[in-house]
């Protein structure tokens, strides 16, 4: 029987939310104090994990230069053209478009747990941001296992990791690497670790 | 599976919530992510779909659109069975653009450049901004350029729009320079000067025309919608088409007649067909009597334009010239139709000239504004913008334009402008410096000698561009504001392109806008407001602008956002014009107003202003794909995949003469540039002429799909300083885009 | 031969003016994945292409060539070779007597694209299963048009009853031979016991690619009549070929090949794939070794 001792709840609230946010948008220094406040609310462990990357970020905005470096990446990667694109659909298309079925699916997917995204909400319901957000959402509600994990393999499995990938390797990605080297190693975790709590009766 | 079990770690999650004080910990962080709101659950979730009215605007057309959302997802746009302009279909564009409304390509936020290097090849380093900031920064440079060099030193580069004129008259520059002279000034300085005292025509009932002709005419190679289905309706009721063409377009290849004119002598076929109608007496003696002033002109004026005179100059043998002429004008009813970039469009130091000569033969056989030629528009009252917004005077401004535009007798009259001396006028600072640029829906692409054109934008020290796509132009850009794509907008088309009858065409957004957006009359105004120069703009907005258009038509924005066929104006009878707006108030065939203005009032023979040469043999032509849109579509897949690359096309015999096959790079160059394509091998095409479709040559690595093919066709074409210009001394101050030659070798 | 109020579509090509709006429907719809079927992009289920095999008939040009547009999709036949090809009745008619292809019955063997004479039929690999224009069957079942003659901006394709698309046809190709175009003709009408698709054409067949009075071949006829069904004949273990009389030539190699595409027992080759396991390259190579020899 696996132990799962370091399981913690606010650490996979935490994580979502703050990997949503990477995504979201871009980061400015205005953006450190909650990040900082981020970081200080994971246990021990997590926080070590990402030591690395709070460090890079907080050099980053503390300095005009090096945040307007920061910005520049972000838009190279989620911007522009020649970086990736955070939605669902372009990925499960035949076509590289918005709005297709994957869309569709997760839309009618938040429907179901009685949801939909708030109406001026800037991205669209498959953006890696807004369903990493409804993965804290789902937790926090106390849903199921099984619904979390579903959602998880259904929604974000099979296209997220692909597109982490790429920005590990992207030419353009420094920071924004170590974070999605990071993210990816986290649902890599979350997927592991919804499986065994599923397993144990 | 249980869903609330989890023993051990039930514990952990109540102390959880009651850490988070009954709030989501997430929410607690104060992390800007996105939030969920309650929605109506549902466990069966039904398809919703909807229709919703728009009209198109790929082009001008302005074709009446019903669109099919199904689950919030566009999924087809079918031609408005109600509209007079689409009856029910649209043309391959139309269909294609959904791909490009949900290109993930397509620019999302505002943003400003880090990297002040400018250039093809160079990283912008863009950056997202906020909205307040793009006003912020782009008011502040503009005032810079103000205080600095005067308000002239800023130009609008865009066509004519209300809220833009406005603005730049309120800033004080008279430098709105848009790209009609690369388009139709030619036609438009005939027609002005001939029949309407305005602008032209474009609506055409070609349907009804037993007898087609044009010169370099590919109405059919275009698509617009319109003009593919009169010219097909034509000839399945057995019209004759004769299409005069040194290339095989596609209008070529439905023709009964295809005649390889050599390029830029049309003007002296059209004068031998004067030459003809004229003397045998086979003009329409009525409606010459009763349409026409100056028809006393014509005989002595055409007396030596002889069909064996045309002959030697279009390599058409005479007796031809003479039967197409005898056919045209006894074949009722007959037109000579032009549209734009056709010879007697901007390509040829003649062409306005040929312009002329068009609605003189046009005339001579009766189909101006009547069945079977062309038609002038339709229209209902428009609104006056400063009636229905106020505002104080303008600060006075200076005459001179960085275009020269102002010296252009005829022209100066229309929010026009030149492409082809801009150039000139910004790096020689002719008649002063140029510092800042407002641009909107201009590609660098779109510029003859592209190259140079970027060496003017260089020389600016801000250039803010409003566009949906990272283009070009939009990567020399020091802010960019994204604009939202038409499917995701609202307004109100007039569609002058085919008003037989008024009838205005109303949209609202077919899904909300994706990205974050703003209408550029919005940004405009936001603009001005950020310029301190909202006093012009009290109340202003697109909306009440879109309601002021209907109220003056009869309806109300109200009446018609839910209107069933988005359509207003019911169908009149057409009954054609009997005068014109001309100093005689007929069609002048011997121009008035030609005349006051310093040009010949009768077209005279002229040739084209360059001819081949032992260094460059060939004639250049441009044409362009159905499918695609000038500059705009080559990064939609479909479309792509319908034509992806442009090429050299050559005659198949000259080819293997010149030891050049199928496929093989070669370079065509002229004396300003060169560019680099595959050969593509055809007998549908003069020996002495390669042509280069437009569209392709996009360099910026913002358009992943359309970066690296091809070749931009207009980067060889030459530019014009202000004096070359003037020298011209051409009614339709022409751009003259085809008007040299090239050679073409092996790569 | 077909009832003549049958709804027939009628594609004329002096009108055709290639602008591919109807390629770019057909693929939006059919390709995207809002539809049943999921088409792979580049396979087109209509296509259009340009032929530099026409002429002009009049003016100084006559006898000169003059390219014109072909709208490349199925017609189905009445009596059609891709149905007669297909071992497991994926490729078959249905109750409008269109030619359709059930995917979940497609073993990708290709025998319908390699028997069909307008090359109509494309093999989807990424989706596993051949493609082809189906004439719209889902909506002619709810009593709609096809999508191409719905949306043609020059009505150059248009639908309707049989004898109505006949009799204007029959004007129009009157109009052209009038207009110059002496070899106008209307094509469909007999070819393979008269197509669903009826083809104005301004030049002879052949301009256009169309094969004159085609014939379905004695080996298919024969292929066609065999009682196959996949279970039998794994139980046989016979090995099935395109010309039954050749087929024990190539047991061993069908045998590399059924190895090789587990789930296509019967395939020979995929067009355009596995050249080495093109037998009718292997044929020719061998016929020329053996004559060198």
């Amino acid at each position: 029987m696996v132990m799962v001792m370091n399981v913690n709840y606010q650490d996979r609230v935490v994580q979502y939310a703050l990997h949503a946010r990477f995504f979201y948008d871009q980061l400015l220094a205005k953006d450190w104090p909650v990040l900082q406040n981020t970081f200080e609310a994971m246990t021990p462990t997590c926080r070590q994990a990402h030591q690395v990357i709070r460090t890079e970020i907080e050099k980053a905005l503390s300095d005009k230069a090096a945040e307007e470096k920061l910005r520049v990446e972000y838009a190279h990667l989620f911007l522009l053209p020649e970086g990736v694109k955070m939605y669902a659909s372009v990925h499960q298309s035949s076509e590289p478009l918005l709005r297709q079925k994957a869309w569709q699916q997760v839309t009618k997917r938040y429907k179901t747990h009685g949801l939909k995204l708030e109406p001026d909400e800037y991205h669209p319901e498959d953006h890696a941001s807004v369903e990493l957000s409804f993965m804290a959402h789902l937790i926090e509600q106390g849903e199921s296992y099984e619904a979390q994990l579903d959602f998880l393999q259904k929604h974000v499995l099979i296209w997220l990791p692909g597109v982490l990938q790429k920005l590990c390797t992207h030419p353009k990605a420094e920071i924004y690497r170590l974070v999605s080297e990071r993210t990816l190693h986290f649902l890599k975790e979350e997927e592991q670790l919804l499986m065994q709590l599923m397993n144990m009766e | 599976m249980q869903s609330t079990k989890k023993s051990t770690f039930e514990m952990d999650r109540r102390t959880f919530l009651k850490t988070a004080a009954g709030g989501s910990l997430a929410a607690g962080l104060g992390l800007g992510i996105p939030r969920f709101v309650h929605a109506e659950q549902q466990s069966v979730i039904e398809p919703q779909s909807k229709v919703v009215n728009t009209f198109c605007s790929v082009c001008g057309g302005g074709c009446g659109i019903r669109a099919h959302v199904v689950d919030g997802r566009v999924v087809h746009l079918e031609g408005n069975p109600d509209d007079q302009a689409a009856e029910g279909r649209l043309c391959v564009k139309a269909y294609s653009s959904i791909k490009t409304l949900y290109d993930p390509d397509r620019l999302k936020y505002p943003m400003k450049r880090t990297n002040p290097q400018k250039g093809e090849g160079v990283d912008p380093g863009f950056i997202q901004i906020s909205w307040e900031e793009a006003f912020q920064l782009t008011a502040e440079n503009f005032q810079k350029a103000i205080d600095e060099h005067g308000p002239e030193s800023i130009i609008f580069f865009m066509r004519g729009q209300d809220f833009a004129n406005r603005l730049r008259n309120a800033i004080g520059t008279p430098n709105h320079v848009a790209h009609q002279s690369t388009c139709f000034t030619s036609q438009v300085a005939s027609w002005f000067a001939q029949v309407t005292g305005g602008g032209r025509p474009y609506v055409y009932d070609l349907e009804n025309c037993k007898y087609i002709m044009g010169f370099g005419f590919d109405g059919l190679g275009k698509s617009k919608n319109m003009h593919i289905r009169s010219i097909t309706r034509a000839l399945a009721n057995n019209a004759k088409m004769v299409i005069l063409d040194p290339y095989m377009s596609v209008t070529a290849r439905k023709a009964h007649e295809w005649i390889q004119i050599k390029p830029g002598t049309d003007l002296a076929f059209a004068l031998a067909m004067i030459h003809v109608i004229v003397s045998e007496n086979l003009f329409d003696a009525s409606y010459v009597e009763d349409m026409t002033f100056g028809f006393e002109y014509l005989a002595d004026f055409a007396r030596d334009y002889t069909p064996e005179w045309a002959a030697e100059i279009t390599e058409v043998p005479a007796e031809d010239i003479r039967r197409i002429a005898r056919e045209f004008a006894t074949t009722k009813p007959a037109h000579i139709f032009t549209h734009k970039r056709d010879a007697a469009g901007p390509n040829y130091a003649n062409s306005t000239r040929l312009a002329q000569a068009i609605v003189i033969l046009n005339a001579l056989v009766g189909t101006i504004d009547r069945e079977g030629g062309l038609l002038l528009k339709r229209s209902f009252p428009t609104p006056s913008f400063d009636e229905v917004f106020p505002r104080p005077d303008f600060p006075e401004r200076r005459k001179e334009r960085i275009d020269a535009w102002e010296q252009r007798e005829i022209m100066s009259r229309f929010t026009n402008g030149d492409f082809a001396t801009v150039a000139d006028g910004i790096l020689n600072e002719k008649p002063y410096p140029t510092k800042a640029a407002l641009v909107r829906k201009y590609n660098l692409l779109a510029f003859p000698e592209a190259k140079r054109m970027e060496e003017a934008l260089k020389k600016l020290d801000f250039i803010a561009v409003c566009e949906i796509y990272p283009s070009e132009m939009a990567m020399m850009a020091d802010v960019v504001f994204p604009e939202p794509y038409w499917l995701e907008t609202s307004g109100v088309s007039e569609r002058d392109f085919f008003s037989r009858y008024p009838q205005l065409a109303v949209r609202t957004p077919v899904i909300e806008p994706q990205y974050d957006t703003k209408g550029f009359s919005a940004i405009i105004v936001e603009l001005a407001k950020a310029m301190n120069l909202g006093h012009y703009f009290e109340e202003a907005s697109g909306g009440k602008w879109n309601n002021a258009i209907l109220e003056a038509a009869g309806t109300t924005w109200d009446d018609m956002k839910d209107h069933p066929t988005g359509l207003w104006g019911d169908e009149k009878p057409f009954e054609g014009k009997t005068s014109f707006n001309t100093p005689s108030g007929k069609i002048e065939l011997f121009s008035t107003v030609m005349e006051e203005n310093g040009f010949d009032p009768l077209p005279h023979w002229r040739p084209r202003r360059e001819e081949p040469t032992a260094d460059y043999p060939f004639h250049y032509l441009i044409n362009r794909p159905p499918m695609h849109k000038m500059t705009e579509s080559q990064n939609n897949r479909l479309i792509m995949a319908l034509y992806g690359e442009n090429h050299a096309i050559l005659n198949d015999r000259r080819a293997a003469e010149m030891g050049i096959r199928e496929g093989d790079e070669v370079y065509v160059e002229s004396r300003v540039a060169k560019i680099k394509l595959k050969a593509k091998l055809t007998a549908g095409i003069r020996h002495d002429c390669v042509c280069v479709f437009h569209g392709f040559g996009h360099w910026s690595q913002g358009l992943s799909r359309a970066a690296g093919i091809g070749a931009n066709d207009g980067d060889l074409i030459p530019s014009m300083t202000h004096e070359e210009m003037k020298a011209l001394h051409d009614p339709g101050a022409g751009a003259c885009m085809l008007d040299f030659p090239v050679k073409v070798y092996r790569a | 031969m077909s009832n003549q109020n049958e709804m027939t579509m009628l594609v004329d090509h002096s009108l055709c003016i290639g602008c591919e709006a109807c390629t770019a429907v057909c693929k939006n719809i059919y390709d995207s994945d809002a539809s049943i079927y999921n088409v792979t992009p580049l396979i087109f289920r209509t296509k259009i292409s340009e032929l530099n095999t026409g002429q002009y008939y009049s003016g100084s040009a006559a006898g000169s060539m003059r390219t014109v547009y072909k709208k490349n999709a199925c017609l189905h036949c009445t009596e059609a070779s891709c149905v007669m090809a297909c071992p497991t009745r994926a490729c078959h008619k249905n109750e409008d007597g269109l030619v359709v292809i059930d995917e979940r019955l497609c073993i990708s063997c290709n025998y319908c694209a390699k028997n069909c004479p307008y090359n109509a039929i494309s093999y989807d690999r990424p989706a596993g299963a051949v493609n082809k224009c189906s004439l719209c069957d889902a909506r002619i079942d709810q009593g709609l048009e096809p999508l191409c003659s719905t949306v043609c901006p020059t009505k150059a394709v248009q639908f309707g009853p049989r004898d109505t698309m006949i009799a204007h046809a029959s004007q129009r190709v009157e109009d052209l031979k009038n207009q110059g175009y002496v070899s106008a003709n209307l094509y469909g009408t007999t070819e393979f016991n008269g197509q669903r698709v009826l083809m104005i054409l301004d030049e002879a067949p052949p301009a256009y690619g169309l094969p004159v009075n085609p014939q379905i071949p004695l080996s298919l006829r024969l292929w066609s009549a065999l009682p196959l069904r996949p279970l039998v004949l794994a139980a046989v273990g016979a090995v099935v070929g395109f010309n039954f009389l050749h087929s024990r030539k190539y047991e061993q190699k069908a045998a590399e090949v059924r190895q090789k595409h587990a789930a296509a027992p019967y395939c020979y080759v995929i067009p355009g794939q596995d050249e080495d396991d093109d037998l009718e390259a292997m044929d020719r190579e061998r016929e020329s070794s053996d004559s060198s020899s």
